[in-house]
This record gives structure tokens, C-alpha cells and sequence, in this order.
């Protein structure tokens, strides 16, 4: 036969036609072929061909005929149990690596399920709301003339901005506004004709509209016109309890202190503060209708500054935010316009969902609770997926790597007549068994350890199976997945095996998966290695954050707030009678303690500027004995006195340098601040060399300082190391001259490292995740090298027999566990550089990342790992040959 | 009666196997067709006929010798079976019966 007819149109044919039809219709295509050939020539013969081969793209053709023997069923009940019985064999004859297998699964699944948890319980906020896809909170940007970035990100807003919405723009059905009660963090409060007293800084003044917008459900009273009338109070049901035990709270009357005075409020309801997530979660609410701080709220109609409430709206269904946006912007500039040009500003109002702002307002100042971010919340899923990725891998290379075992057993179903999709389900199945029996053990595990964990993630998670459908939902499917992922590669592999090659006994080792095991164990030893690194270097970080010299002294200082006017007004008493104590060297008064944000600044600039030109300074009001107490320098000038008034003001080095003065043309000068109108002068009297009173991931401000002698909190330096002692004496001075208030201290060295909170659980979590990641890692080493030391028993003996030492066998053996690590750590280093570096970049004063933790790194891997197998590699090399050779 | 329904394209098929006797398959029927009735069919519009007969079990078939024409293959022979001459004989009959039941002249007349 010299003529064919086209290679590709056959193939297509075999590939589509039905096996049982296909010798028939190919041999009357060809015979056809093969006489048009003769009649018309190739060029026609080949059309024609090429078309009927095309023509018998047709049903009867396709169908696949059914196989007349019958067909071994993969769910008939007989071979399941089967199945199970081979599995259940499987685990128990080979009780150490089932063990590693299934030890490693479980520590990865704890880690996994608790996450997951974790992560599902930072979802859902705000959403219980009715509406609360419409509901939206006001945010604020503010730029100041000459800069770029902006000074004022916050989520409060003026309060007129949101009233005026309301009663300008369609679109917006209903608003309300918050206020933190008063600006110190503590409130006061207490039952009217009772003398105990609690302290609580979750107290909010709130529109009468309040619950037109959020919804809350009551326990005792209803939503509905509660806080209508001034000095209306409403109570979370946790504040009630504490307040009045089990007695009612409604109509009763409760006091509320500050700084400021004392008021008297009546509740007129109580809510159930364990109703849904929230970030306000306020733990009362008093009616913005009353007096004082409520009316200035009320009263204000400042259109640039003054942005200290937290405004919410709601809008029409189906209207888009942006539009709205646009709207407030013309609002601004309709109202607002004049005043914010002479303040020398652009300011931007916007509107955020309410159910973003747990997740995605992270940086945005003044929040009114704790915010989570979304980019943590990855780290921890990316950490979560790859320790379960990690005690994957350990399955897959202990059961590829013994694989020899299940050898005959394939060969021998696939003999009998299994198919390969049968073996591939059997073995799935067998994984999944496992990934099951993990759960199950990490279930009552991760509940052991809930404390612990929340202790890492800093919250209060519950985990309840039964009782929560989601968790219950999360658990099955990452049991799935995980068998899925860990049952999948060896059950293609193990399936694949050839019959007879099996049964003959010439089965080989197939490189390739060699090759892919001593990936997977490189790829497992990165990950360990990315996360040593960055647990040495965000240690570094935090170590030098803690030395780092902050051009103040922080070690043996109390900070005590003074809370009340009483307490202000008492100042300059407490301060002698306490200084008449040995152990406290000096006392000063402040606003603003290093660790606190600079809440107030004013647009400054020297004679001949004006208001638009201004540089925004920072401001802070202390006494005369603070710059000594916190030991920060005066480097020009001299230091307040008590004859100073508020006029006298020490700038900070940085503020001279922003305002274009030198240090010696600075003392003397006058700074002003204020519009044309009304300007306020300060004569500046000296010059402090700065210091950082913020966290060193930001930079210095410029700041000014202010004096008053009734400042709002005193620092002590103090001399001791019975702290107990000193502070009951402190106490008890305390009781004396301001009775009926309680004493709240903390240490300011405490104070300034609870800035780094976020990168402290970070460092905890990542801690304990390298932990986890290394021992998963080395438990699959460990069952690697326990099945080369088998393997090659007979080998380790002719070379014991030849005259190799046990050192040199143990070195052989060594080198090739070894070999991957180093790889690893070759992989994982640039990586981590790389990773770590951008994690730094957040700080504006960091540590460099150095040579130090790599090689710290790289060492502690290589012994971990050296140790993990030198168990098996010894016990290999120290066994006597004739044991292993006499069976030869 | 009740009877297996022949497509009028499948009568013609059994016929044609049924003209062909011994060596009736695929290429050779669909030749014999184009002669027979100057209707040019694609060899598989007569596969897929002789498959459904053959499903209705009408016709049998086995495998038969080899060609080096087909490139080694053999071919698939068919043979009418009884229920499949029945068939037939029935179709007839009927249309014979009908052809009878005509009453003379009513057809318009050809030719003579």
C-alpha cells in the first residue's frame, strides 16, 4: 500500500469512534478510499475521505458499547469493607509511620481549624444591623497647604457636616452622631445615693436617632424615643449588672463624671451588648439633647476644624456612595468653603461602610474600638495553608516513598481486574480515613488549647461544633481538602503501577518521584527557614524598639491619671505631699504622656506669616517639673517657671527647624497663630531637643509645649524596688486629699510598649507557627530517613563488612537528608530578605536585618534537622552486618 | 399488527443486504444502493442504518475476511435474519393488499 489516507483525520476517527465499531468503518473508509484514489486521484480521494470520516460524528458512532463482563463496583458493600479492613491493616502493622502521619496532620489541622475560626469570627461585623448595607460612617482627610501627606486621617468628622446631609441631600433617610464621652479616657460613674464608683471609657453621647440607624435589642425599655429627652441614659446590660446587680435599672438615676463635672442621667433603657459584633460596642449611651459637651456638639457649626465626633448616615436603598460623595464635597464647599481656605487646608469628607470598618480601617485615627486588618488576617490564612501544606507533604513522601509495600497489593488487584480509577479511590479514601481521624483528634485538642491560642490572637474565641453550623461546615470541608491534598499524588502513583513488572518482582523506583520527594522536602524546609528568619528578625526589630534610645528616661516612671477636676485642682498638694517621700525624685504634670497621641494642634507661624502658610504644630501643656522628671533636654532657653501663663511656650527642635528659626534667634521670639481677626502670640522661652513620644514607626512631630499647673496626668520618677510599698503610700496620700476617687496608675515604660502590641502578636504567632512548621518538617524527615536506614540496611553492611566506619556510614546517610535542607536554605533566604525588609519598611526607625539571622537561621535548621536524623542513621550504622547478611 | 416500524431508508438497506447475500457490508452495500436506486448515500447514513437494524435484530452479522485494500481490516458481513424477512414479506404484503384495495382508474395514468 503505497497511498494513505490523512494521518490526522485516522486519528481523529480512532480517537471518536466507538472501539468496537472502529475495525469496520476504518477498513470500509480505507476500501473507499482507496478506489476513489483510483477514480478521481489523491487530491479528491482525500476531500472525500477527510468528509466521511467527519460525517461519522454521529450518536451511533460514539457511544461506547458496554463492557460484557461485569465490572468490579467500587461502592459494592463487600470490597468497601475490604477496603477499610486493607486500610485499617495498613495503619496498624506500619504504627510508626501511621503515627508521624497522623501526628503531623493533627498539629496542622489545630493550627488550621483555629485560624479559620479565627478568621471567620473577624467577618461580620456591623452586618446584624438593619440596613446596614446602607449605613455609613464618615470619614475625614485633611491636607494641609504644602503637604502632600495627609496630617488628619481620621474617622470623626464635624459635627454639623452630618445634620446639614440630612437636611440637604435626598438620598440620606436618617443620621446620628457619637461622641467618646470627654476626652480623657476615663469616665466615672456611679449610682445617684451610693458612694461606689467604676471606671469605664466605652461611654458614648449619642443623637436621639441613635437606634433609628444602628439596631440594638433591649432587655429592659425600647429603642424608641430613649434618649429623646436631655440626661437620658441607656445602659449596655454588662454595665447594668455591674451597677445595680439584679435589680432593675430602668428610671433609675446614675451619675456620670469626667474631667469636667459630675452629671446627673436617668436610664431609660438597657440593650443587650452580646447581640451581634460591632465596632462601637459602647457600653452606655447618655442623650447628645443634654447639656454641656452635648450642647456644644449641638451648637457647633465649624466647617474645617473641629472634626472630633463620629458621624453616621443612612441612605436610600440602591444609592451609590460615590454619588453622595460628590455631594458632600460641594456640600463643603457651599458652607465650609471660606473658612477652610483661611485655614489653609483641603479637606475631604467621605463615606465608609459600616461593615468595612472592622476590616479594612486600619490606620484611620481616633477609632472608637479595636480594629482588626484584612492583611493580617491574610498572614494568618497564608500561615494556616502552609503548615497544613506542610504535614500534606509529610503523607505524600512517607507513603510514595514506601510504596514498595503496597506494590504486590496493586499488582494483584489490578490482576483480578481492578481499573486504576478503582485504586485511585481506594487510596484517596485511605487518605481521607486519616484526615478524618486527625479532625477528630484535633477537635477536642484545639478546644484544650483554646486559651492558649487566644492568648496568641489576643481575643476571646469560642469554638462550639455543635452549636455552630459554620465551624461544623469548616471543619468537614478541611478535612477534605486535606485529604484530598495529602491522597491525591500517591494514589495517581501508586495507582500507575504496572501489573506484571510487580508481580515479576523487577519493580523499580521511579526517579521522577525520588526527585519530587526531595522537592517537597525543600519546599517544606523553606517554609520553616522564611519563618525562623522572620521570627529573628522581628525580634531584632522589637529588641531595638525597646533600646532604642527615645531622648527621654522611661525606666522608673508611674504615670497617674488625674481624672477629675478634683483630682486637677489638687495638683500642686499631691504633688509636695508626695515628693516628701524618699523614693520619688520628681513629680511633673502633663497632657500628653509619651505613648499618647497629640490629640490638639494649632497652624503656627512667625511674624509676618499668616494662617494658610502656617506650619501645624503639635500641641502639649505640661508644668514646670516635667522636662526634668522624663529627663529630656533643654538645649536653648530656659524651663517654665510658675509664673509662666499660657502666653510661654518651649518648642521642640524639630518645630524651630519646621518654622525656618535657629536655635539661638528662636528663645525670644514670638510664634502667633490664628486668623486676621484674632491672633494668638506666644513668646517662646526655650528650646527641647526632641523626643519620641509616638511609636517609632512614626516620625517626630513638631510640637509645642504650653504651660498650666492642673495638668491632666502626673508622671513620678521614683526610686524603688518595692513598688508594692510605694504605691500604697502613693494610695493612700492619694485617699486623703482626693477621697472618693479611685487611683489609677500604670508604668510608662508599660505604656510606650503597648504600642507595639500588634507586633508583639505577631512575633507570638509567628513563633509558635516556626515551632509547628520545624517539628512537622523534621517528624517527616525523621520517617524519610527511618525508611532509607531500612532500605539500606544490606547495603550498610556490605560496607561494614568491606571496612567503612560507623562515623563515615553515618556521614553517608547524613549528607543525603542534608542535602535538600541546605537547598532549602538557599531558596528561602533571598525570599525572606526580601519579605523582612518590606515588613521594616513600616518603621521609621529600624534595625538593620543582617548576616546574624540567616546564619542563626541557617545553623539551628541544619542541627535541627542533623539531630532528627541522626537517630535513624546511627541505629543504621551502628547494627552489626551478620545480622543484616546472614539471610544472603 | 403490531410490528417492528421500518424507516423507509432502513427497508431499502435490508433489501439491498438482502440482494447482496453472502457479501453484503458497509462499502459494498452503499454501492450496490447507488446502483440499485441512483441514490448516493454516505457510508455512514448506511453504518448507522445497519447498526439500528441490527439493534432491532433484523439483521446478524459477523466479521469477515481481511483486504489489504481496507489496510488489514476486516469487514463487518451482514445477513437478514427471520424476523428481518418477515419484516419484509410483511411490508410487501401490505402494500400489496393496499396496491389491490386501488380501485382501478383512479390513479392518474401514465404513458399507455
Amino acid at each position: 500500500m503505497q497511498n494513505y489516507p490523512p494521518r490526522w483525520a485516522d486519528r481523529l476517527l480512532t480517537f471518536f469512534c466507538a472501539p468496537h465499531l472502529l475495525e469496520e468503518v476504518q477498513g470500509d473508509l480505507h476500501e473507499r478510499y482507496q478506489r476513489q484514489l483510483a477514480l478521481f486521484g489523491e487530491k479528491i480521494a482525500r476531500r472525500q475521505y477527510v468528509w466521511n470520516v467527519l460525517s461519522f460524528i454521529r450518536p451511533f458512532a460514539l457511544k461506547r458499547k458496554k463492557s460484557e463482563f461485569q465490572t468490579t463496583f467500587l461502592c459494592s458493600p463487600t470490597m468497601l469493607i475490604n477496603y477499610l479492613k486493607v486500610a485499617f491493616r495498613n495503619l496498624v502493622r506500619h504504627k510508626t509511620f501511621s503515627s508521624l502521619n497522623v501526628f503531623g496532620l493533627t498539629v496542622g489541622t489545630v493550627c488550621c481549624l483555629y485560624i479559620l475560626a479565627y478568621v471567620k469570627d473577624q467577618f461580620g461585623y456591623d452586618t446584624y444591623h438593619k440596613d446596614a448595607e446602607n449605613i455609613y460612617r464618615l470619614r475625614t482627610n485633611i491636607v494641609h497647604n504644602g503637604g502632600d501627606q495627609p496630617m488628619f486621617n481620621s474617622c470623626t468628622s464635624g459635627p454639623v457636616i452630618a445634620p446639614t446631609m440630612k437636611k440637604d441631600l435626598p438620598e440620606v433617610v436618617e443620621y446620628t452622631r457619637a461622641l467618646n464621652f470627654f476626652t480623657t479616657k476615663n469616665n466615672v460613674l456611679g449610682v445617684v445615693g451610693k458612694t461606689e464608683t467604676f471606671i469605664d471609657d466605652k461611654g458614648f453621647l449619642v443623637d436621639s436617632t441613635f437606634f433609628n440607624v444602628f439596631t440594638y435589642r433591649f432587655t429592659e425599655g425600647s429603642p424608641e424615643h430613649s434618649l429623646d429627652a436631655p440626661y437620658t441614659a441607656v445602659l449596655s446590660k454588662t454595665l447594668a449588672k455591674k451597677m445595680f446587680g439584679d435589680e432593675k435599672a430602668i428610671n433609675k438615676r446614675i451619675k456620670v463624671g469626667s474631667n469636667i463635672n459630675t452629671t446627673i442621667y436617668t436610664v431609660t433603657g438597657v440593650y443587650d451588648d452580646n447581640f451581634g459584633k460591632s465596632h462601637l460596642k459602647p457600653s452606655f449611651l447618655v442623650s447628645l439633647n443634654s447639656g454641656g459637651l452635648g450642647e456644644f456638639a449641638r451648637n457647633n457649626t465649624e466647617w474645617g476644624g473641629n472634626n472630633f465626633i463620629y458621624s453616621y448616615v443612612k441612605l436610600k436603598p440602591h444609592v451609590s456612595p460615590e454619588s453622595v460623595n460628590t455631594k458632600i464635597a460641594a456640600l463643603l464647599q457651599r458652607y465650609g468653603g471660606k473658612r477652610i481656605a483661611e485655614l489653609g487646608m483641603q479637606k475631604k469628607v467621605f463615606l465608609e461602610k459600616i461593615t468595612d470598618i472592622h476590616l479594612y480601617s486600619k490606620g484611620v485615627t481616633n477609632q472608637a474600638g479595636k480594629v482588626s486588618d484584612i492583611s493580617f488576617l491574610y498572614i494568618l490564612l497564608t500561615i494556616a495553608a502552609f503548615i497544613q501544606l506542610i504535614a500534606c507533604i509529610n503523607f505524600v513522601n512517607l507513603t510514595t516513598a514506601r510504596s514498595v509495600r503496597r506494590a504486590k497489593e496493586v499488582g494483584v488487584r489490578k490482576a483480578v481486574g481492578a481499573f486504576r480509577s478503582v485504586l485511585i479511590g481506594q487510596f484517596l479514601g485511605e487518605s481521607m480515613l486519616i484526615a478524618f481521624i486527625s479532625i477528630f483528634l484535633a477537635l477536642p485538642i484545639v478546644q484544650l488549647l483554646l486559651p492558649f491560642l487566644n492568648s496568641l490572637t489576643d481575643s476571646a474565641l469560642e469554638l462550639n461544633v455543635t452549636q455552630n453550623v459554620d465551624i461544623l461546615v469548616i471543619t468537614v470541608s478541611v478535612a477534605l481538602l486535606t485529604g484530598l491534598l495529602a491522597g491525591i499524588y500517591p494514589a495517581i502513583y501508586l495507582s500507575s503501577f504496572k501489573p506484571v513488572s510487580v508481580l515479576k518482582g523487577t519493580f523499580k523506583f521511579n526517579p521522577t518521584s525520588v526527585v519530587l520527594r526531595k522537592g517537597l522536602v525543600v519546599f517544606q524546609f523553606s517554609i520553616a527557614i522564611v519563618l525562623i528568619i522572620g521570627v529573628l528578625v522581628i525580634s531584632k526589630q522589637l529588641d531595638f524598639m525597646q533600646n532604642k534610645d527615645l531622648g527621654f528616661n522611661q525606666k522608673q516612671k508611674i504615670v497617674i491619671s488625674l481624672s477629675n477636676e478634683n483630682a486637677q485642682g489638687q495638683f500642686t498638694a499631691l504633688k509636695n505631699e508626695l515628693l516628701n517621700q524618699h523614693q520619688i525624685k520628681n513629680i511633673g504634670g502633663v497632657r500628653y504622656y509619651p505613648s499618647q497621641s497629640f490629640l490638639q494642634d494649632m497652624l503656627v507661624f512667625k511674624s509676618g506669616g499668616s494662617m494658610d502658610k502656617g506650619v501645624l504644630i503639635k500641641n502639649n501643656v505640661v508644668d514646670e517639673g516635667f522636662l526634668k522628671t522624663l529627663g529630656i533636654k533643654l538645649i536653648a532657653g530656659r524651663n517654665f517657671t510658675p509664673a509662666d501663663t499660657n502666653n510661654q511656650v518651649i518648642l521642640s527642635e524639630k518645630s524651630v527647624r519646621d518654622l525656618n528659626l535657629t536655635l539661638t534667634t528662636a528663645v525670644g521670639t514670638e510664634v502667633f497663630t490664628g486668623a486676621v481677626d484674632n491672633v494668638d502670640a506666644f513668646r517662646v522661652i526655650g528650646v527641647y531637643k526632641d523626643y519620641i513620644n509616638n511609636s517609632l514607626k512614626e516620625e517626630i512631630k513638631p510640637v509645642m509645649m504650653h504651660y498650666n499647673a492642673q495638668p491632666e496626668y502626673m508622671v513620678l520618677e521614683v526610686q524603688s524596688d518595692n513598688y508594692d510599698g510605694l504605691m500604697a503610700n502613693v494610695e493612700q496620700t492619694w485617699k486623703k486629699l482626693i477621697p472618693g476617687f479611685p487611683l489609677q496608675y500604670s508604668f510608662l515604660d508599660e505604656e510606650i510598649q503597648k504600642q507595639y502590641v500588634e507586633e508583639k502578636t505577631l512575633r507570638k504567632i509567628i513563633n509558635s507557627f516556626t515551632f509547628i512548621a520545624i517539628l512537622i518538617s523534621c517528624l517527616g524527615l525523621f520517617g524519610l530517613a527511618m525508611f532509607t536506614a531500612e532500605q539500606r540496611t544490606k547495603e550498610i553492611g556490605v560496607r561494614k563488612v568491606l571496612g567503612a566506619s560507623v562515623l563515615s556510614i553515618t556521614t553517608l546517610l547524613s549528607k543525603e537528608f542534608l542535602k535538600p535542607v541546605v537547598v532549602a536554605l538557599l531558596i528561602a533566604s533571598p525570599l525572606s530578605y526580601y519579605a523582612m525588609n518590606k515588613w521594616l519598611e513600616s518603621f521609621v526607625y529600624r534595625t538593620e536585618i543582617g548576616w546574624g539571622s540567616f546564619a542563626v537561621a541557617g545553623i539551628a535548621i541544619v542541627a535541627i534537622s542533623l539531630f532528627t536524623v541522626s537517630y535513624q542513621t546511627l541505629k543504621a550504622a551502628l547494627i552489626n552486618p551478620v545480622t543484616t547478611l546472614k539471610s544472603e | 399488527m403490531k410490528r417492528t416500524y421500518l424507516g423507509e431508508f432502513e427497508e431499502i438497506v435490508l433489501l439491498t443486504v438482502s440482494i447482496l447475500g453472502e457479501g453484503a457490508y458497509g462499502v459494498a452495500i452503499t454501492d450496490e444502493l447507488d446502483r440499485q436506486t441512483g441514490r448516493s448515500v454516505s457510508i455512514s447514513a448506511v453504518h448507522a442504518a445497519l447498526h439500528r437494524l441490527e439493534e432491532k435484530g433484523m439483521l446478524s452479522s459477523f466479521m469477515g475476511e481481511a483486504t489489504a485494500e481496507r489496510g488489514g481490516r476486516r469487514k463487518r458481513l451482514f445477513r437478514v435474519t427471520v424476523i428481518g424477512s418477515k419484516t419484509l414479506q410483511e411490508v410487501r404484503e401490505q402494500r400489496n393488499r393496499l396496491w389491490d384495495a386501488i380501485a382501478p382508474q383512479t390513479l392518474p395514468v401514465l404513458g399507455m
